[in-house]
Order: structure tokens, then sequence, then C-alpha cells
């Protein structure tokens, strides 16, 4: 019975075209055909499940302008993690005219099994044959008509990244829901006995055809049940059906249809594809054994680091180009004609505070943003994007997987830990990627204590690099309070251990237009996230000083300094930090450059202002994600325990006379 | 002892329900009980009845006797999912020791039924895995650089198989183990996965012939794990 609920949810003629939506596997180009078609930017990298956030945007089409939506990617129509749950989700609520199922070419015959079950769901699929040209390299040959043939949709083909095929794709968009040949398919009588009997309790939605929902529910989707609002009575209904399924078929229904499914798009894919047989290794082949074996792989890992990180971020950014801006162009040129210009113009003396000397908004706010953290973060978004693009990552996250199994994590939790020392905040944002949610909460609270951003690790690593045996306990400590609070969360927190699994794409060249791109987006989402916080913290500090309220919380913080055993200048950077991170470490790098710390202390301080409070703005992204509740204990446990480390520190190396 | 089919389809029922935590409702009728009691296989009544050590030693072996007749429909035959219980409900009476350990072999000893429930080992799977000359494997076993074919799946969760499936590694699928620590990598298709140890253990492989011969500098320790 050819398409009984093809013909429903089909668009019918094309100026109707009013919505895209591109769905498919994670890392297969979904982001880069985006923006192929809408001429916008999203983030593209060579890891899977980078795109968290859906982005839309718009491709102009004649006269009309046409809604294209981007999906996290998802593996099947039945979702495992959260950002599946939401590519669905969008799936069953966008109406669109247009499903592209984005696929990698070269693995047609993995990725099909999806494409048969969005045509199964009554979807206006038009199947796109992404990454076509490195296919083409391998030898791989696809008939593409006799595909479409088969599936009854338009079938295209693309190499995103280069732009090839775009335009034919975009000018066959029209041509989506219409003439379906596929028939349905049989799942054999024990599945099709309970979808007789389940499909009339599916409320009739526009989404998916009721087949379709049927058959996900069969397989047991709670999320599904939750949002087509079953009543209590149907949902035993659906379980007894699937029930009745395993004991007649001796299988459950979640077993059952995938298969069936998958030999469908296995039978499929055998009449349209040949490939030859593997090729020979090519140097590529061989760096990315090396990068994955243990014995290789670490020196590599520290190469990586020291390179990327310590000399590129640390030794280039925070050094070299902090040292032209800070010293020579505000130090020398801004602050002076700006405190010089404010003194001689504006009469009154909060106005002058307001804007210049010591806190004023250009002085401080815009001076530390501009010349202390740009730099810094700039040069780090720079490394992490070819490190991203090389396709490094995956490989990192096999090689850690152990590690992180230890602390509650696996090794897919590299990116959002990586990306940390980039941006917290950004990072605690990616940890929607990761499976469950206590590896979620795992991560967040990791993200929260022990792993610095690179604005803050910039400066850190600057101020020590004369004090290598401050930086050496500062970094003992870290790693070893990273380690300890993930190994004693993980064993706090109920629930399994987690499954690693992850595609590891080919090593490919970074191309270098792709990552200024790419970093120039990340630093505008960056800015536009903290520049107004870091004025906003300008004005605040300038508000406490002339309310009297600043010096009330710096002499209250300067006691706790004492605790600790930091002057009570340091109060200040402290405080600095409530707002942002980075922001308090600038501020301690100040107190170092004027020779206010010993040895001991600037290890105590850069301990305890590492562990320290989440900035504001992951403190909110913690509780977007987490809920309040949870956030709050996170924050609260963070701050009494990095004040706890701190004192600490501060007693070990006093009691063991260590003098760094 | 010569069982008749009744008394082992109800040895296999009241050993899935005692061993395998079943529900209570699918125990044998109370008369198939009585049955089997009669027969020094079972002592007590209701709610407390519990093998005699005769009867769990027949029991194990009937269940996999008919575990093996199922893996022997579902990967030789290559049955219909839908009939293979009942080509398997036949086979398994049929299957004497003598045959039932060369059937074992062919399949490669498995551990378990395509519905991934344990089949209990018989003397000759013990036997090969002391001599580690298994056919089918779990992809864990493999060293780096041998091939195979996917035979079977070794889990009933569905989040699991969703998860192998969208890797592509469903039964028949071809792989290549590229290396065995800390991770397993292995290539199917076009793609190249890690996996972690759990989820090496799922994948049965039926391993390409002999395995390729070791390298002489792997001796020094540059191969891990496997």
């Amino acid at each position: 019975m050819p398409g009984r609920c093809h013909s429903s949810a089909a668009p019918q003629a094309d100026p109707s075209l009013r919505k895209i939506v591109l769905v498919g596997n994670p890392n297969v180009g979904k982001s880069a055909l985006f923006n192929r078609i809408t001429g916008t930017y999203v983030v593209v990298s060579n890891y899977p499940g980078t795109t968290v956030e859906v982005s839309r945007g718009r491709l102009r089409l004649g006269s009309t302008d046409v809604e294209v939506e981007d999906t996290p990617g998802m593996y099947s129509l039945l979702p495992i993690t959260e950002e599946e749950r939401v590519a669905r989700d969008i799936l069953l609520e966008s109406h669109a005219d247009a499903v592209l199922h984005v696929v990698d070419a070269k693995n047609l015959k993995r990725m099909l099994p999806m494409t048969l079950q969005l045509i199964e769901a009554g979807l206006p699929v038009v199947l796109v044959l992404n990454m076509i040209d490195e296919a083409e390299r391998l030898g791989v040959r696809i008939d593409t008509d006799r595909l479409a043939r088969s599936l009854g949709v338009p079938v295209a083909t693309t190499a995103a990244l280069t732009g090839r095929g775009v335009k034919e794709l975009i000018a066959r968009l029209g041509e989506a829901g219409r003439g379906r040949t596929l028939p349905e398919i049989y799942y054999g009588p024990e599945v099709e006995a309970a979808l007789a009997r389940v499909e009339p309790l599916v409320p009739a939605r526009a989404g998916l055809c009721p087949r379709a929902l049927a058959l996900l529910l069969l397989q047991g989707d709670e999320r599904l049940e939750e949002t087509l609002g079953l009543s209590a009575a149907d949902v035993e209904r659906m379980a007894e059906a699937r029930r009745e399924v395993e004991r007649r078929a001796g299988a459950p229904a979640s077993l059952l249809i995938p298969e069936r499914l998958h030999d469908e798009a296995a039978r499929l894919a055998d009449e349209v594809f040949r490939a030859p047989e593997a090729g020979r290794v090519t140097w590529v082949e061989r760096l990315s054994k090396w990068m994955m074996h243990p014995v290789t792989g670490l020196p590599i890992l520290a190469v990586v680091l020291y390179y990327g990180l310590y000399k590129f971020v640390g030794g280039f950014g925070a050094g070299t180009v902090v040292d032209f801006l800070e010293g020579h162009v505000f130090e020398t040129y801004v602050n002076p004609w700006v405190n010089d210009a404010v003194t001689r113009w504006i009469p009154w003396r909060w106005l002058q505070d307001l804007i210049a000397l010591d806190y004023g908004v250009i002085t401080l706010g815009l001076r530390y943003a501009v010349a202390i953290i740009l730099p810094i973060v700039g040069t780090f978004f720079i490394a992490f994007s070819i490190i991203e693009d090389s396709g490094y990552l995956p490989r990192l996250a096999m090689l850690v997987d152990r590690l992180f199994k230890a602390i509650g994590l696996n090794g897919r939790a590299v990116i959002p830990m990586t990306l940390g020392f980039g941006c917290d905040t950004m990072a605690t944002m990616v940890t929607r990627t990761l499976e469950t949610t206590r590896e979620r909460i795992i991560a967040t609270v990791l993200l929260a204590l022990a792993i610095p951003c690179s604005a803050q690790l910039g400066v850190i690593l600057g101020m020590m690099s004369a004090e290598p045996r401050a930086m050496a306990v500062w970094a003992g400590f870290v790693i070893g309070v990273f380690l300890l609070i993930g190994w004693l969360t993980a064993r706090i927190l109920p629930g399994e251990p987690p499954m690693f699994y992850m595609e590891i794409p080919p090593l490919r060249l970074p191309r270098p237009g792709a990552v200024a791109v790419k970093t120039l987006t990340r630093m505008q989402w960056y800015f536009a996230e903290i520049l107004p916080l870091f004025l906003l913290a300008s004005v605040l500090i300038w508000l406490g000083k002339i309310t009297g309220l600043f010096d009330a919380a710096v002499s209250g913080l300067g006691v706790v300094m004492g605790w600790i055993g930091l002057p009570k200048e340091a109060a200040v950077a402290f405080l600095f930090g409530f707002f942002r991170r980075d922001y308090g470490a600038a501020g301690l790098y100040d107190l170092q450059s004027r020779g206010l710390l010993t040895g001991n202390q600037l290890a105590v301080a850069a301990i305890t202002l590492t562990l320290f409070v989440p900035c504001i703005a992951q403190f909110l992204v913690m509780q977007k994600e987490r809920g309040t509740k949870t956030a709050l204990a996170i924050a609260g446990f963070v701050f009494t325990f990095a004040f706890g480390v701190g004192a600490l520190v501060n007693v070990v190396l006093t009691a063991l006379g260590v003098k760094l | 002892m010569k069982l008749d089919e009744r008394a082992e389809e109800a040895l296999e029922t009241l050993w899935e329900t005692l061993e395998e935590g079943k529900p209570r409702s699918t125990m044998p009728s109370g008369e198939d009980l009585q049955a089997l009691a009669d027969l020094g296989l079972v002592t007590g009544q209701g709610d407390s009845v519990g093998f005699t050590d005769r009867g769990r030693e027949e029991a194990r072996q009937v269940i996999r006797r008919h575990r093996l007749a199922e893996r022997l429909m579902n990967d030789v035959v290559d049955t219909a999912r839908a009939d293979m219980e009942a080509a398997a409900c036949q086979m398994e009476h049929a299957l004497r020791p003598g045959v039932e350990e060369r059937v074992c072999e062919l399949l490669g000893h498995p551990e378990t039924c395509p519905h991934g429930r344990p089949i209990p080992p018989g003397p000759c799977c013990e036997k090969a895995w002391a001599e580690g000359e298994r056919y089918v494997a779990p992809l864990a076993h493999l060293r780096p650089g041998e091939e195979g074919t996917v035979a079977y799946l070794r889990t009933q969760d569905s989040k699991k198989l969703q998860k192998l499936m969208a890797m592509g590694v469903r039964p028949g699928s071809r792989l290549q183990v590229e290396q065995a620590y800390p991770a397993y990598v292995f290539t199917v298709g076009f793609s190249r996965f890690a996996v972690d140890a759990d989820m090496a253990g799922l994948i049965m492989v039926r391993r390409d012939g002999e395995p390729p011969p070791r390298r002489r500098r792997r001796r020094w320790g540059f191969r891990f794990g496997g």
C-alpha cells in the first residue's frame, strides 16, 4: 500500500515553500550546508555534536523569504540524548515544507535508515549526499537517479565546504514532498498487529503521520508519550502492546523495527552504492594512528598543549600582545590622555571616577576587556579552532576515555572540558551534548570549579612564568582538585557509568578561511556576552565606591584574605572575580606587577582564584541548564571549597617552611 | 534421562523464572510442577518451589539446547525472527549431547541467544575459551589488524542497540579492529569509531580465519590490552 499517510502531510505547491529544516547524523556537514544556503554563519567543526543551539536563517528564493533551521545531530527519530530530543521535537513542531536529510555520502548505507524513517513519517524529504568530494576521492560511486527513484524523493549531491552542488540543491527544493513511491515498510506480523491496535490511540497531529508516531511509541519512546499527552490508560495500552510484541515475536519492538529499517536500507544501498576496496595507507592515516596510540599520543598531546596553549596563548597572547596593548597603548597613550581630558574638562569628581581614573569605565573596564582579555581569548579561540578543524579532538577523547571514566565522565566530555579552557560559560552550554544528567552535572561542577578559562589561565600563566615553582604548586593542586572532586562526585551521584562511543572523523588540514571565520564568530559571541558585563562591573564598582559599599565589601573580603594569608589588597581582585573570573585574574595581575605578592601568596591566590566562583555569566548558564537549585548548590560548594583549599595550601606551605 | 517435551518446556519456564528473574506469573502450571516433582527434579510447592541439584542441571541443559537452536536458526539458517522460535522449539529436542557440541562449535561457542539471554556454557565452551580458539568472539578479543563480520550483538538494551546500529554495526557488517588500548578503535564501512571495553564486548564478531601474525616490535610492549 504505497504512501498511505504520505499524501496527507505533503505541501502541494512551490510558492508554499516557506520553511526548510536540516536534519542528519552528527558531523555530516549540516552546519556547513546551513551556512551555504543562508549565507549566515554558525560554527562548523570537525567534531560530532557541536551544534547545541538551533540556528535559524533565511534564504531568498525568488521573491519569497524561506526560513531555514539547522538542528543538532541525531542518529534516528528515536532520541538517545538531549540534543537528539531537541532535534526530534523541532521536526515534530516545525511543519517544514522541506526536510533536508543531510548524510555523509560515503556512509550512505549507515545513514539511509533514518532517511527511510523520515519518509515513512510523511515528511517532505530531500536527501542530500554531502561531502561528495570526499566520497569521490575514495572512489565511491552512487547512482543517485536510481536512489531517487527507489526512495521517491529528490536526491542531491553537495560538498558544502566548497559550495559545490548547493545551487542545484536550492533549485530542487520545490520538488520536496511530491511523487513518493516508496512502499510502506512491512515490519512483520507481530509489529503490524500491534501497530493496527496502537495507531488509533495516537492523537492526530500535523507533525508526523500516525503510523510513524505509533512506531516510535512501540519502541518505547517515553518522551513522545509526554509530548503527545497520552492518557494514563493509553500509556498502559502502549505498554501492553509492547509486551504483546515481545511475547509473540520473542524480541522487543525496539529491536525488530530498527532491524527491519536497517535491512531495507542495506538492500537499497547495495543497489546504488559502489565502493572500491580500502586504499593505501597515507601519511595522514599514520599521523592519525600516532595521535591515538598511548605511547605516541601523550607526547603529541604534550606538544599540542605546549605550543597551542602555553606558547601561543600564554606566551604570545598573554605575553607579547598584552604587553603591547596594556603597557604600550593603554598605559602610555589611552589612560593618560583620558585621565588628563577628564580631569581637565569634567569638574565633578564622581563623573571623573565613572569614566576614568582607577576604576573608570574606560581606564578599567575597557582596558581589561580590550588589552588583557581580548588577546588571550582571541589567541585561544584561534588555537582551538585549528585543533578542532583538524579532527584531533575525537582522537583525544578516545585517549582520555579511561581517565575520564574514573571521574564519572567518558571521553565525549573532552569537548566541554577543553572548550572550558576558552570560556567556561560556553563550555557549560555544550555539556548538553553529554548523554546522562549525571554526566552533565559532574561536568558542570568541574567546569565551575577546576577548569580555568583562557583569560584567567593566560593571566595566571603570565604572572607565574617568572615563578616556575609557584606555577608547579598551582598546577599540581588544580589538577589534583579536578581529579579528586570528579572522583568524589562520581561516587556520590547515583546513576549508571557512562558508555563511550565516538566517531573518529578523518584528519583534515584546517582551512585558514574557516578558522578565521570561526574564531571571529566565537569572539563575537564572547564579546557580546562579556563587554557589557565588564562595563557594568566598572559602573557597579564605581557605585559601590561612592556609596561606600565597595570599601565595606573589600574590607570584609580583606578579613577572608587574612585567613588564607593574602594581603588585604587582594580582596579587590576577588571582588572583581564575582563579575568575571578573568576580571579577577586581571586584578591579581595588577597586584603582582606592583610587587605586592610573595611566591607563596602568588600560589595561594592563583589556586583560590582558579577554583573560585564561576563568573556571573557562567552562573546564569548553569542555572538555565541545570536548574536554580543545582546551580546554587554548585556555586555554594565551589565558593567554600575554593577558600578552604586556599587556606589549606597556605597552612601546608607555611608548616613545611616552603618559600616559593 | 530422557524427558518428554512437555517436561522440558516446563523446566525451561521454571529456569527463566528462578534463575533469570522472569515474573512469577509465567510459572509452569501446578500439574506440570507436580510432574517434575515426581521425576525428582523440583522440590517444594507454590512460591517455595525450587530445583533439586539434578533438576537444575537438567534445566540448564534444556535451556542451553533451546538457545543454541535459536542461534543456529538465526545465524546459520537465517530464519526470519518470527519463524525462528517455532523452528528452534522443534530442533532443541533433537539436539542430543554429541550433536549439541558440534553445533556449539559451529556457532563459535556463542554466549547469548539472539534475544540476548545467556546460553549456559558446556564443557566444549570451557575448553575452547581456555585455548582461546573461538571462532566468534567479542570485538574486545580481536587483535589490532584483525578483520571480521559482525555475527550478533550481545545486548537487549535498546539504547545500546541504537548506538551500535547508528555506527553501522549490525549483523553482517564487515569491520576491522585497529587498536585495542586505551579504547577500541575499528573501521566499519568508511567510518572509524572508538568505543570502550563495555561496548566492544557487546559486538560479537566472526573472525576471518587466522589472526594476523604479530609483528616483532610489538613484543616489547608496543601493544596494549586486547
